[in-house]
């Protein structure tokens, strides 16, 4: 299966993201907005990468969702093609309505909204599954309550929900995926770090994988363990994780 | 607002035989500011080394690059560029910190560098901010705008620092340090080539417009505050979102025009004096000439003044010089069809705004009447001022007594503002997109990163330069600011390869304080010969003085670049494992000027410590070997608090939760000579490295026989506390004292 990471005028995370994906063995590349959407043609996955896209006007994500090639990530995501969307790209995702998905098509249901804090939040996170493995196609191979380490860099991060029917939808299919460990550092409802849609092939996760997806990456103590160890601090590890799974979902 | 003086306008009309027209007049205007020309500090700054094993591209251009090294048969080289937004920023604090930072970019943009990395040193006005509502308001907003913008246009902060003072109350000091990846064999130049001539300059970027008029003038005036509302019109507005798509096509402009075997394009930033400054520098610096017309430069708005087209400085923009045909069609393609700036930011493009001239004259029109038309050189050569050097002033006085309890005394040093955890703030800024970041801002005394995808080849960048210092001795500043640099540097595990200054200093009309930025030259000066670094770039930012005439702390801001052989030795300052040997590198003293113990305990007083650079190589050396042998867990410089602060904070860790304890000696054991609390909390530098207890005794011996001051003083514990001769702290205590001083600003 190919997979096509969207690059949006304003995403900043596509290198890194597209590396990731790679070095978890997907067939991946970079599609460009201005390649439109013709150009996903024979793709059949897609990740969002974060960013800015279109400068977040509006709301983070608002405008990137009505972007016509998002259309085809739309299309796809609704017979079923795994989509992935990371912080930026979660917005936007959320901003489709796709995720949760409990709504009617295009209408946002969910939003992320600024973090308590009121600004900007850059630190280390880790995010545990919430939920049965088999509740997601991205989660299937992960061992229940299993943890994957991430950065959370995001100025909209609070997830929130249209009203309190959305939010009982939310609980009662268990589309919370993922939850922060320690709580959300931003407010978000039921510690949210990540949601995904009632058929399970779409996954919004607010904390990047991709900035502690290699060893080098990982807290000072990890990193410690293997100190010295030029091949290990190179290799995979931990975020990378969940690119695992996304290309297992392909293979 | 012309800036230009009555002599300077006469000196005009000489050198160019006839009386300028108005837009040579601006044009002289920005040309001639202290802010372009160094007209005080050139002869200066002359005396700075320059040169050394590791410049692949020294002073002169947009920004330096220092050799990183090879990975798989390829050059890499590391562009460093270190600039100053001072006067924007005290003005329009988020527009001012913004735009510095979209500036910095295009220098290592226009380098032909992938932009990896930011570094943002901050002072800002007295630390106890209430009733002095706009030097809060600066503190905060300055951080916002270099979060709005480097975090948007996605490149990490790995480093800055901040220090407090009330000579930055009516004067912030905003300096950004930018850092690109560029291939030895692919470094774009800020000149057209020898074979240049007929050569098309394409301007790309924003629409101009009336933002930023006047902007390199206004830098180099004194802040008034009756005149702070018209200067706001001199500053420019930033639009990352612009930048973030500017930037990428650009990546692949480079990439399209070496495809088309065009390997010396002409490349530069428009910063001060507008499309003229920069056209006129580009071509200068080529021995050519250029012709330009005014009615081709894309606007924001109709009828723009001619001066205003010519020399406003309206952000977000560059000016390419590349052959016409096929790679001035690719330009055009690439940023007008594919990226699509016209849609991206209203008037935004790449057009083609004028030639290459070989006669080196410089030939301007606008609706085809000639505003400009006089040799290059003129315009770009700047002049000169011999300044009077005054005696710079030497506040030392004798050390003080200090008189205290260490129990009291720990607590209170960690929460004072210049040694308190940065991490409130530090969290606006994203520290690891790109996916590069090994040692984020914060987590060790230099950020470091892998630029390279798959090589373990490393970066490390401090950034430094302490305030308290430069008001007592401006060379002996100069000098503390390279070796504290140095030291942060070789703390992560990095070797210094080079050097960056911003130098941030009062009016240089008045001879003392001319005297101050040429002490701290020396300063620097010294400190680099003596260790052998070059400076391959740097700034100087003059008339830090508020309008009742009181000028800035003399702030020489030094960056150090340093190379990591392998990533898998760094490391950041917090303890790793209990059980092991806490080894000092580096002799106490007795000088206690310009310390945080001296502002707590006795309020003013001191003498600043000389550095044995002797000691000093040795140190570093020693560090390096224990890196490379892994012997050394970890390594934190003695700077901002003394040694039992720097202890403490490897105990409590960046995020205040390491939980690593720790046991020192009394010093009597190890610093009989020096009284107890100067060797606690004085701030000669130095290390305390953590090493692994089997090998201290050998750590010892091999740095004491570079010649280096080096002692066991301790051993790291189990428990949560900190054992400091007879006294003992919680660590929680400790971290709480360290961690909140700034929530209450940045929270």
């Amino acid at each position: 299966m190919k997979t096509a990471v969207i690059v949006f005028p304003g995403s900043n995370s596509e290198e890194e993201t597209l590396r990731a994906a790679q070095a978890a063995g997907a067939d991946a590349r970079l599609v460009w907005w201005f390649e439109g959407r013709a150009a996903l043609k024979g793709f059949e996955a897609f990740i969002l990468p974060g960013g800015f896209a279109h400068e977040d006007r509006i709301r983070a994500g608002a405008v990137a969702a009505r972007d016509p090639i998002v259309s085809a990530v739309i299309d796809a995501a609704q017979h079923g093609a795994p989509v992935l969307g990371i912080c930026n790209g979660a917005q936007i995702l959320v901003e489709t309505g796709l995720v949760p998905g409990t709504g009617e098509a295009g209408r946002p249901q969910a939003a992320l909204a600024p973090n308590i804090q009121g600004h900007y939040l850059d630190h280390f996170a880790e995010i545990e599954l919430a939920v049965s493995p088999e509740r997601c196609i991205f989660t299937r191979h992960l061992a229940a309550g299993a943890r994957i380490p991430a950065w959370a860099s995001h100025g909209e991060g609070r997830f929130r929900f249209r009203d309190e029917r959305t939010r009982e939808r939310v609980r009662e299919e268990r589309l919370v995926v993922f939850t922060y460990v320690g709580g959300a550092p931003n407010g978000a409802e039921f510690d949210c770090a990540a949601l995904t849609n009632p058929t399970g092939n779409v996954l919004a996760v607010m904390p990047h994988p991709e900035r502690a997806g290699w060893r080098y990456q990982q807290p000072e103590r990890v990193r410690f363990e293997a100190r010295g160890d030029r091949a290990a601090y190179l290799a995979p590890y931990g975020g990378s994780h969940l690119f695992s799974l996304f290309a297992q979902v392909l293979a | 607002m012309l800036a230009l003086s009555t002599s300077e306008l006469d000196r005009i009309s000489a050198l160019i035989g006839r009386e300028p027209t108005l837009v040579e007049l601006y044009a002289f205007d920005a040309g001639w500011s202290e802010h372009c020309s160094y007209k005080s500090s050139r002869a200066h700054l002359r005396r700075l080394p320059t040169e050394g094993a590791a410049v692949l591209l020294g002073v002169g251009e947009d920004a330096g690059v220092l050799d990183l090294g090879e990975v798989d048969g390829v050059r890499y080289g590391v562009v460093v560029a270190h600039e100053s937004h001072n006067h924007p920023s005290q003005v329009v604090p988020y527009e001012g910190a913004a735009t510095g930072i979209g500036g910095i970019v295009r220098d290592v943009l226009c380098m032909g560098g992938t932009l990896i990395g930011l570094l943002d040193p901050l002072r800002f006005g007295r630390g106890d901010l209430e009733g002095y509502p706009h030097q809060r308001y600066v503190a905060q907003s300055v951080v916002d705008g270099i979060s709005g913008y480097g975090n948007a246009i996605g490149v990490p902060n790995l480093g800055g620092d901040l220090y407090w003072d009330e000579s930055f109350d009516d004067n912030c000091l905003v300096n950004v340090v930018a850092l690109g990846l560029v291939r030895a064999d692919e470094i774009v130049h800020s000149r057209v080539p020898a074979h240049a001539d007929g050569w098309n300059l394409v301007l790309v970027g924003k629409a101009t417009d009336a933002s930023g008029f006047g902007g390199a003038a206004f830098s180099s005036l004194t802040l008034d505050e009756e005149q702070a509302e018209a200067n706001k019109g001199a500053v420019q507005v930033p639009d990352p979102f612009l930048k973030s798509v500017l930037m990428r096509a650009t990546y692949r402009v480079l990439r399209e025009l070496r495809a088309l075997g065009v390997r010396d394009p002409g490349f530069k930033d428009l910063g001060a004096g507008g499309v003229l400054g920069c056209s006129a520098e580009l071509v200068a610096a080529g021995d050519m000439g250029a012709e330009i017309d005014l009615d081709a430069v894309h606007v924001s708005v109709e009828e723009l003044p001619a001066e205003v087209i010519a020399t406003g400085e309206t952000q977000e923009r560059m000016l390419w010089a590349v052959p016409a045909g096929a790679a001035t069609q690719a330009l055009l393609r690439v940023y007008n069809e594919q990226f699509g700036l016209p849609h991206v930011s209203r008037g935004a493009r790449a057009a083609v705004i004028g030639r290459v001239r070989a006669d080196k004259r410089y030939v301007m029109r606008r609706h085809g009447t000639v505003v400009v038309d006089v040799p290059v050189d003129v315009l770009t050569s700047g002049i000169r001022y011999e300044r009077e050097v005054g005696v710079a002033p030497n506040h030392e006085s004798a050390d003080p007594v200090l008189r205290g309890e260490v129990a009291a005394l720990l607590p209170r040093v960690l929460a004072h503002r210049d040694v308190c955890s940065r991490e409130p703030l530090i969290t606006h800024y994203d520290r690891v997109v790109r996916g590069t970041t090994v040692i984020p801002a914060g987590h060790g005394d230099a950020g470091v990163i892998a630029p390279i995808p798959g090589s373990a080849l490393g970066v490390a960048v401090s950034v430094d330069g302490n305030p308290r210092y430069g008001k007592l001795n401006a060379r002996v500043a100069g000098e503390l600011a390279v070796c504290e640099s140095v030291r942060n540097v070789a703390a992560v595990g990095g070797e210094a390869i080079g050097l960056t200054d911003c130098l941030n200093f009062g009016d240089p009309t008045k001879p003392a304080q001319m005297g101050e930025l040429v002490e701290a030259i020396e300063g620097i000066g010294e400190a680099a010969r003596a260790l052998s670094l070059p400076y391959v770039s740097g700034n100087v930012s003059l008339y830090n003085e508020s309008a009742s005439g009181s000028s800035v702390a003399p702030s020489p801001i030094i960056a150090c670049v340093g190379r990591v052989t392998d990533i898998s030795h760094s490391a950041g300052f917090a303890f790793k494992r209990p059980d092991s040997a806490i080894v000092l590198l580096g002799a106490r003293g007795g000088a206690l000027g310009g310390s945080v113990i001296v502002e707590i305990c006795a309020g003013q007083g001191g003498t600043l410590p000389r550095v044995n650079f002797d000691a000093l190589r040795g140190e570093l050396s020693a560090l390096r070997a224990g890196f490379d042998d892994l012997t050394v867990r970890g390594a934190h410089d003695v700077s901002d608090g003394g040694l039992l602060a720097c202890v403490a904070e490897m105990c409590i860790g960046p995020g205040g939760r390491n939980g690593i304890g720790a046991r020192l000696d009394a010093p009597s054991g190890w610093a009989p000579e020096v009284p107890e609390l100067a060797a606690w909390f004085g701030e000669t530098g130095g290390f305390v490295v953590e090493v692994a207890a089997e090998s201290a005794a050998a750590f010892v011996e091999r740095a004491r026989a570079t010649g280096a001051y080096a002692a066991c003083i301790g051993r790291t514990l189990p428990e949560p506390s900190l054992v400091a001769g007879a006294t003992t702290f919680a660590l929680a205590d400790l971290a709480s004292a360290w961690l909140t001083p700034l929530e209450a600003l940045y929270a």
